[in-house]
C-alpha cells in the first residue's frame, strides 16, 4: 500500500482535489435551541478564561467530516473567574462538551475530556463539570547511531498497565507527536503511570512524486528494537521527566542491485521498461519489515540497464513491464526473477522478456442498438486476468468509441475478460465470445498468438439493492474517537464475475438503511460492518449477518441483516 | 497474500487514478488496431537514446551530503503523456558517501532536480534552474532556519495547541516572495504540510522549523485553509479566529522576523488578542463543468501577492452556497476562483482550468458580500520551433555541443506588470513550462488573458533567437514580428502557428564595468545592455540583450545575434529592483529609444560576429546626466 500513497500523493500534487465526497446535508438551521452550563476546576481550582467547546455529533460519517472542517458550527464560551461556563443559543441536539486544554488531563489521567450533552428546546443541561489535573511531561533527544539528532521522527507511547487508559498516536484532534529538528519531543498530556516510548515508525511519510522519507525501525527508549527490553517511565501529573533519549542503532547494510532487461530469443536490450523488485513474503517476527524498504521500481535505459542503489539482505523478486500494458498498447511480457542480497552488491541480472500475444476485438452493450450506448464505452476499460494462478498479471485496454479494443502483451494461459475496478464504470462484462462461440473459462492463449474476433458483451450496471440491518442485543456501541455511535458501512461483493470487479460500499444511515447502486446484473452477497475504538482504546469490529442476492433489472433487490452487538470479537 | 512491487506500482495507478488509462490512448485508436503483429509500444520506440544526468550534493563549506533523494521532473511533464507516468513511477536516487548522484534513463531534454534531506533545504538558486540530460550538476543544500516563541493570553497565561504559522513575506533578497517556484516545492523542501501544522505545547512554546532564508510575519490562530484542504489541522477554538501577528498585531503593524540559513530566531513571542476579523463572500459562476470537481479560491493581499487563504470545495457546494472567506483582518486583497477539469495527467490536452480575472475586494470593519467571479477559460498558444544550422564552418564554432530542440524550455510571460492581480495567482511551473517536442511543436498552455510574450530559456550559448512569428494577418501579407507585439490573447483562445527560428553561431561577451576616477561608484545595482546599432535592427527586439552586473562588477551576456551593438550600463532605479518579475526594457518601444539614445551617447560600439566570445571586456560606465531613478520610459514621445 506504500506505492498507493506515493501515487495517491503525486496526484494529489497534480489535482489537488478531483473529485470529492458528496454534498452534506447540514442539520444546522434548526432554530430551536438550549443552554449548556457547568464548571471547570483544575488542580481544585478555578481556572478563568479557560475555553469550552460543544462540538455537534453526527451519526453520517460525512457530516462529521464536514464538520471539522467548518468551526463556525462550533459552540464556545470562556470559564469566569469562578471556572463557570454558560454555552446559550445552541441548537437542539446531541454534543460532545470539552475544555480546550491540551496539556491537562481528565481524573482518569486521560487526555481525553469530553462529557456528551444532549440539549433540548429551551432547556438548560446542567453541571456538565470538569475535574482537571496538569497532564505529566516526559520530553527527551532522539538521535541516530552516529548521535545526529533525528528530525520528525514520529514518538508512541502506551501505559505498561493495559488497564490504564490509553491514547495512541494518532487521535481524535489530530495531534501527534514528532521530534523537532533538534531531535527534541515533549509529551506533555499524560496521567500518572508508567510508560514505554519510543521512536520510529513501521511508516514511511512520502512527500510527493517519489521523494520519500525512510521509516526508521521502532526503537524503545533506551534504545532497544525489542519492546521487551523497553525501560519504563514513571511520571506522575504536574511532573516532568526529561531525558528520555533514544537512540536509533546503526542502520542496516545495503547493497546495490543491478542487470538488465533484454528478449528471450534475440537477447536484444529492451529500453525504457518499468523493472521493479519486492521482497518476498517473509515470516513474521523481529525480522519482518514493513518499513516501505521492501519493493522499488526504476525504468531502463538504452541498454536495457537498471540498478537500485541500496537494498537491504533478504530474498526478492524482480520482473519487468512495459508501461503499454496499462492501456492495451503492450508488446511483450517478462519472466519474473528471484534474487537473493547477502553480503555483497548483486550484478548481472537478467530478466527475458517475450512477445506476447494479443486479443482484438469489439465490445457491445446487451440489448443496445449503438449510438448513445457506444459512446459511454469511451471511459470503460477491460482487464484480461489469468484463471487458476494467483499472479497479478492483469492486462488494461482502453475501448475506443467504436467499441474496439486491444489488449496486448499477454503471455500464455487462459484468461478471463473483465472491466476495470473502479465505482464509476458504467458497464459489466456479461459473458465473452471468440467467433460466435462463448469462453465462460476464459479464452486459451497461446505463445505469440493473435486473437481476433472476439466479441465481449457488456450490460449497463444500473441495478439496485435496497437494505436495512436490525441492531439487536443493546444498542450499538460508541466509537471513542468520534464519540458517536460507530459508523457502519454495506458491502456488496459480486460472486462469479471475473476478479476485477470492485466491492461496492455505502454508509448505513441512522436509520439502519442502505442502497447500493450502479451493479450490474448478477448475484452479490452484502453485510453489513463497522470499526471503532473502544472505551480503552482497542480496535473493534462488529459486523452483521451476512446475505446473497441475485439483482437484475431495474427494480431493486432488498436485504435484510442484523448486528448482534453482543456477539463481541476479542480485542485487537 | 502479498502483493508484487511491480503489481502494487501497476494496479495502484489503476485504483488511484482511472484517468491514468487515457493515457497512451492513441489518438486513432482504430489505426492502432489493425496490425496484427505486435509492434513496439509507443514508450518503447521513444527511448531511442536514454541519458544521465550525474552531481554531486553539497552542504555548507562545500561537504558531501549523502543520503539525499534527488528527482528529475522533465519540464514537459505536462505535455508528455510518457514524461509523466515515467516521473510517477520512478524512485528517486540517493546520493553515495562522497554525495555523488546519477540520474539514469532520461531522455534528451531539460528537467528541474529536486533534492530533499532531512534537515537541508536546496537552496534558491539551484531550485529555480534547468538542467539538461548529459549535465553535471552540483546542487547546494542549505540548512534552513527556525523561528521560536511563547503564545500567551491577556492574562499573561501560556496558550497551548494553537496553530503558529510563519507566512513568508519578501524573500532573502528583500524583492517580493516570487509566486514562480520549483514544481512541487512545497512538498520538497518542507515537512510541514505533511506532519500536521507547528502548534504550540504545554508552555506556549512553538518552534517552526525547515525554513527558506527569506521575511517572514509569524501568525498565531486562524487557518490558512478551509474546506477539505483543512483536514490535517484539528478542531480547535482559534481556527475560527482572525490570526493574531507577531508581536500582538492587526496586518498593517505585522512585525517582520529575518531568518537566515541555519540560523534560529527566538523570544518572537506573540500574546493573543482575540481578532475577530471580517467575512469576504460571493459567487463563482462560468464553470460547465461536473459539480464534482474541485474548485479552488484564492485570497492574496494585494500588495505583496501573499496567499492569505485559500479554500478547496466541491463546485456543487460553492454553485449552491457561493463562497466565504471567514475571519479576515483589515486590508486590501485579490479574489481569484479557478476550476480545475479533466485529467492533469494529460495535460493542456485532456486538462482544462478555468479562472476568473481577480477581483480587487478592501476590508475596512465589516463584512464584505456580493464578491461575483466568473470562470473563463484559460488561453494556449502553439507553435513551432526550429534550429538553424550554420553554414560556414568556423573553427570557433566547432567547440560547442550543438543544442537540441527538446532542450530548450519555453514559457510565456504576461506584460502586465503593472496589474498585481495578473500575479494573483500561479498555476504552478508544471504547467508554465514546456519544451518543443522531437517534431519541434510545442504548447504553452493554461494561459489568462492578456499580452503574452515568448520567455525561451536556451540550452548552452551556442544558439541565438532569430525570430517569432505569427502567421500574416492577410493571405499575401508578411508574418507578424510576435516579439516585438507579443501575442494578445482573449480568454479561451488557441493561438496556432506561431514560428520561434534559433540559429546556432550565437555571439558571447563576458567583462566587468569599472567606473571612472572622476565619477563616484554607483550605489545601486546595474544592468548591462546590448542594443542593435544598425538603423533597420532598431525594432528587433530579439537583438536586445541584457544582463545584470554581479556584485563584483563582472558581467555575461550569451546567446546574442552576430552584428553591431552599442554597449551600455545602466542603474537600476529602486522601483525595478523591487520587482520580482524583471520585463527587459526592450520590450516597450519607449524603452528601446531610450536604449539607443543612450548607447548614442556612450558611442560604445562593439562588432560581435558568428560564434565569437569576448572575454575580459572592461566597461567603463559614466553616468548619463539625468537621475537614475527616472523611469526610462519617459524617453518615449
Amino acid at each position: 500500500m506504500r506505492s498507493l500513497t506515493r501515487v495517491a500523493i503525486a496526484l494529489a500534487v497534480l489535482s489537488s482535489i478531483q473529485s470529492l465526497a458528496r454534498p452534506a446535508s447540514c442539520a444546522q438551521d434548526a432554530k430551536e435551541t438550549g443552554t449548556i452550563t457547568g464548571r471547570v476546576l483544575v488542580d481544585g481550582k478555578a481556572v478563568q478564561g479557560m475555553i469550552v467547546m460543544a462540538i455537534p455529533l453526527e451519526s453520517d460519517p460525512v457530516s462529521r467530516g464536514k464538520r471539522m472542517l467548518n468551526p463556525s458550527t462550533f459552540r464556545m464560551a470562556a470559564t469566569d473567574s469562578d471556572g463557570r461556563y454558560r454555552l446559550e443559543g445552541v441548537p437542539t441536539g446531541k454534543y460532545s462538551v470539552a475544555p480546550f486544554a491540551p496539556a491537562l488531563v481528565n481524573a482518569d489521567g486521560a487526555s481525553e475530556k469530553a462529557e456528551l450533552a444532549t440539549v433540548s428546546e429551551g432547556a438548560t443541561v446542567e453541571r456538565v463539570d470538569f475535574s482537571l489535573s496538569r497532564g505529566g511531561v516526559i520530553t527527551g533527544k532522539v538521535t541516530d547511531s552516529e548521535g545526529h539528532p533525528v528530525i520528525a521522527a514520529e514518538i508512541s507511547w502506551k501505559p505498561v498497565d493495559p488497564s490504564q487508559p490509553r491514547d495512541s498516536g494518532g487521535r481524535s484532534d489530530g495531534r501527534m507527536y514528532f521530534t523537532d529538528d533538534r531531535g527534541i519531543y515533549r509529551i506533555f498530556d499524560l496521567g500518572p503511570g508508567r510508560y514505554i516510548i519510543s521512536a520510529g515508525t513501521s511508516r514511511d511519510h512520502h512527500f510527493g512524486m517519489g521523494l520519500r522519507r525512510t521509516g526508521k525501525v521502532q526503537t524503545y527508549y533506551p534504545g532497544f528494537t525489542d519492546e521487551a527490553k523497553a525501560k519504563p517511565v514513571e511520571v506522575a501529573t504536574g511532573t516532568e521527566v526529561s531525558g528520555v533519549d533514544i537512540k536509533f542503532g546503526a542502520p542496516d547494510k545495503r547493497f546495490a542491485v543491478s542487470g538488465r532487461v533484454i528478449d528471450a530469443e534475440t537477447r536484444t536490450p529492451i529500453a525504457n521498461t518499468i523493472v521493479g523488485y519486492s521482497a518476498r513474503e517473509r515470516e513474521s517476527g523481529p525480522d519482518k519489515r514493513d518499513d516501505g524498504e521492501d519493493s522499488g521500481a526504476t525504468t531502463t535505459n538504452e541498454r536495457g540497464e537498471f540498478r537500485f542503489e541500496a537494498l537491504l539482505p533478504g530474498n526478492y523478486k524482480a520482473e519487468a513491464d512495459s508501461i503499454g500494458r496499462l492501456t492495451g498498447v503492450g508488446a511483450f511480457y517478462a519472466d519474473p526473477i528471484d534474487f537473493e542480497v547477502g553480503s555483497a552488491n548483486v550484478d548481472k541480472l537478467e530478466i527475458k522478456t517475450h512477445l506476447g500475444a494479443s486479443i482484438t476485438g469489439v465490445v457491445v452493450v446487451e440489448h443496445s442498438k449503438g449510438g448513445a450506448a457506444l459512446d459511454n464505452l469511451a471511459s470503460f476499460r477491460l482487464v484480461a486476468s489469468y484463471t487458476g494462478t494467483d499472479d497479478e498479471d492483469d492486462s488494461w485496454s482502453n475501448v475506443a468509441s467504436g467499441g474496439s479494443f486491444r489488449i496486448g502483451g499477454l503471455k500464455p494461459g487462459k484468461a478471463k475478460i473483465g472491466s476495470g475496478p473502479y465505482a464509476a464504470q458504467k458497464f459489466s462484462v456479461l459473458r465473452t465470445e471468440r467467433n460466435g462461440v462463448e469462453q465462460p473459462d476464459g479464452i486459451d492463449i497461446q505463445p505469440n498468438e493473435q486473437i481476433t474476433g472476439v466479441r465481449v458483451i457488456v450490460a449497463r450496471a444500473n441495478c439496485v439493492i435496497r437494505g436495512h440491518v436490525t441492531i439487536q442485543g443493546g444498542p450499538l456501541p460508541i466509537d471513542r474517537s468520534t464519540r458517536d455511535p460507530v459508523a457502519l458501512e454495506a458491502v456488496a461483493r459480486p460472486l462469479n464475475v471475473p476478479r476485477g470487479d470492485s466491492y461496492k460500499r455505502v454508509p448505513v444511515d441512522a436509520n439502519g438503511d442502505f442502497v447500493i447502486e450502479n451493479l450490474t446484473p448478477g448475484d452479490y452477497e452484502v453485510d453489513v460492518a463497522g470499526n471503532y475504538l473502544n472505551e480503552s482504546f482497542y480496535k473493534k469490529h462488529i459486523a452483521s449477518t451476512k446475505q446473497t442476492v441475485s439483482v437484475a433489472g431495474e427494480s431493486p433487490a432488498q436485504v435484510a441483516l442484523v448486528v448482534d452487538v453482543r456477539a463481541k470479537e476479542p480485542d485487537k | 497474500m502479498r502483493r508484487l512491487g511491480l503489481a502494487v506500482v501497476f494496479s495502484t495507478l489503476l485504483v488511484s487514478a482511472t484517468e491514468i488509462a487515457s493515457l497512451a490512448r492513441p489518438d486513432k485508436p482504430g489505426a492502432d488496431l489493425r496490425g496484427a503483429q505486435p509492434t513496439p509500444s509507443v514508450q518503447d520506440k521513444i527511448a531511442q537514446s536514454s541519458e544521465s544526468i550525474k552531481g554531486r550534493v553539497i552542504g555548507e563549506e562545500g561537504r558531501p551530503v549523502a543520503g539525499v533523494s534527488i528527482m528529475a521532473i522533465p519540464v514537459n511533464i505536462a505535455s508528455n503523456r510518457q514524461s509523466m507516468v515515467t516521473t510517477i513511477v520512478s524512485w528517486p536516487v540517493i546520493s553515495d558517501a562522497d554525495g555523488k548522484f546519477e540520474l539514469t534513463g532520461l531522455q534528451a531534454g531539460a528537467y528541474t532536480i529536486l533534492a530533499r534531506a532531512e534537515g537541508y533545504i536546496l537552496s534558491d538558486s539551484d531550485s529555480k534552474q534547468f538542467h539538461r540530460a548529459g549535465e553535471s550538476v552540483t546542487l547546494t543544500l542549505v540548512k534552513p532556519g527556525v523561528i521560536t516563541g511563547k503564545l500567551t493570553n491577556s492574562l499573561d497565561n501560556p496558550v497551548a495547541g494553537v496553530v503558529v504559522r510563519a507566512i513568508k513575506v519578501r524573500e532573502a533578497d528583500n524583492k517580493p516572495v516570487r509566486v514562480r517556484e520549483q514544481p512541487f516545492s512545497k512538498f520538497a523542501n518542507s515537512m510541514n504540510s505533511l506532519l500536521g501544522p507547528f502548534k504550540t505545547d504545554d508552555r506556549g512554546i512553538y518552534r517552526i522549523y525547515g525554513l527558506a532564508p527569506g521575511y517572514y510575519q509569524v501568525a498565531a490562530g486562524g487557518r490558512s485553509w478551509q474546506g477539505f484542504g483543512a483536514y490535517n489541522t484539528g478542531v480547535g477554538p482559534y481556527d475560527g479566529d482572525a490570526p493574531t501577528y507577531y508581536p500582538s498585531s492587526t496586518l498593517p503593524t505585522a512585525g517582520e522576523v529575518a531568518v537566515r540559513a541555519g540560523h534560529e530566531v527566538a523570544n518572537i513571542d506573540i500574546r493573543y488578542r482575540d481578532n475577530r476579523g471580517h467575512s469576504v463572500s460571493g459567487t463563482v459562476s462560468g464553470s460547465k463543468g461536473s459539480d464534482q470537481e474541485g474548485i479552488s479560491l484564492v485570497l492574496t493581499r494585494a500588495t505583496s501577492g501573499v496567499v492569505e487563504k485559500t479554500i478547496a470545495e466541491t463546485s456543487a457546494s460553492v454553485k449552491e452556497k457561493g463562497f466565504a472567506f471567514d475571519a479576515l483582518l483589515d486590508g486590501e486583497y485579490f479574489v481569484t476562483a479557478m476550476v480545475r477539469s479533466g485529467n492533469p495527467l494529460e495535460g493542456a490536452e485532456g486538462y482544462k482550468l478555468s479562472v476568473s480575472p481577480s477581483r480587487r475586494v478592501t476590508v475596512s470593519g465589516a463584512d464584505v458580500t456580493g464578491v461575483e467571479l466568473v470562470l473563463e477559460p484559460l488561453a494556449s498558444i502553439a507553435g513551432r520551433a526550429l534550429i538553424e544550422p550554420i553554414s560556414a564552418q568556423k573553427a570557433e564554432c566547432k567547440a560547442t555541443r550543438p543544442a537540441r530542440l527538446g532542450e530548450v524550455v519555453i514559457s510565456a510571460r504576461g506584460e502586465g506588470n503593472e496589474k498585481p492581480e495578473d500575479q494573483s495567482l500561479s498555476l504552478g511551473p508544471m504547467f508554465e513550462d514546456t519544451s518543443p517536442n522531437e517534431n519541434g511543436e510545442f504548447t504553452v498552455g493554461f494561459l489568462r488573458p492578456g499580452v503574452h510574450r515568448l520567455d525561451l530559456q536556451l540550452p548552452g550559448d551556442s544558439l541565438y533567437i532569430k525570430t517569432v512569428t505569427l502567421p500574416p494577418l492577410t493571405p499575401d501579407g508578411k508574418p507578424v514580428d510576435a516579439a516585438r507585439s507579443g501575442v494578445k490573447l482573449k480568454s479561451g483562445d488557441k493561438v496556432k502557428g506561431l514560428v520561434v527560428t534559433m540559429s546556432e553561431g550565437a555571439a558571447g561577451l563576458r567583462g566587468r564595468v569599472v567606473t571612472g576616477e572622476a565619477s563616484k561608484p554607483p550605489t545601486s545595482k546595474m544592468r548591462v545592455h546590448l542594443v542593435p546599432s544598425e538603423p533597420e535592427a532598431t525594432e528587433d527586439v530579439l537583438r536586445y540583450v541584457e544582463a545584470e552586473v554581479a556584485t563584483n562588477r563582472g558581467f555575461i551576456l550569451t546567446n546574442v545575434a552576430p552584428g553591431k551593438y552599442w554597449l551600455i550600463a545602466r542603474e537600476i532605479s529602486e522601483q525595478e529592483q523591487s520587482e520580482s518579475d524583471h520585463k527587459p526594457l526592450a520590450w516597450d518601444a519607449g524603452g528601446r529609444i531610450g536604449l539607443r539614445f543612450e548607447g548614442e551617447a556612450t558611442k560604445k560600439v562593439i562588432q560581435l560576429s558568428t560564434c565569437q566570445r569576448v572575454i575580459d571586456l572592461v566597461l567603463s560606465y559614466t553616468p548619463l546626466i539625468r537621475p537614475a531613478e527616472t523611469p526610462i520610459k519617459k524617453f518615449a514621445l
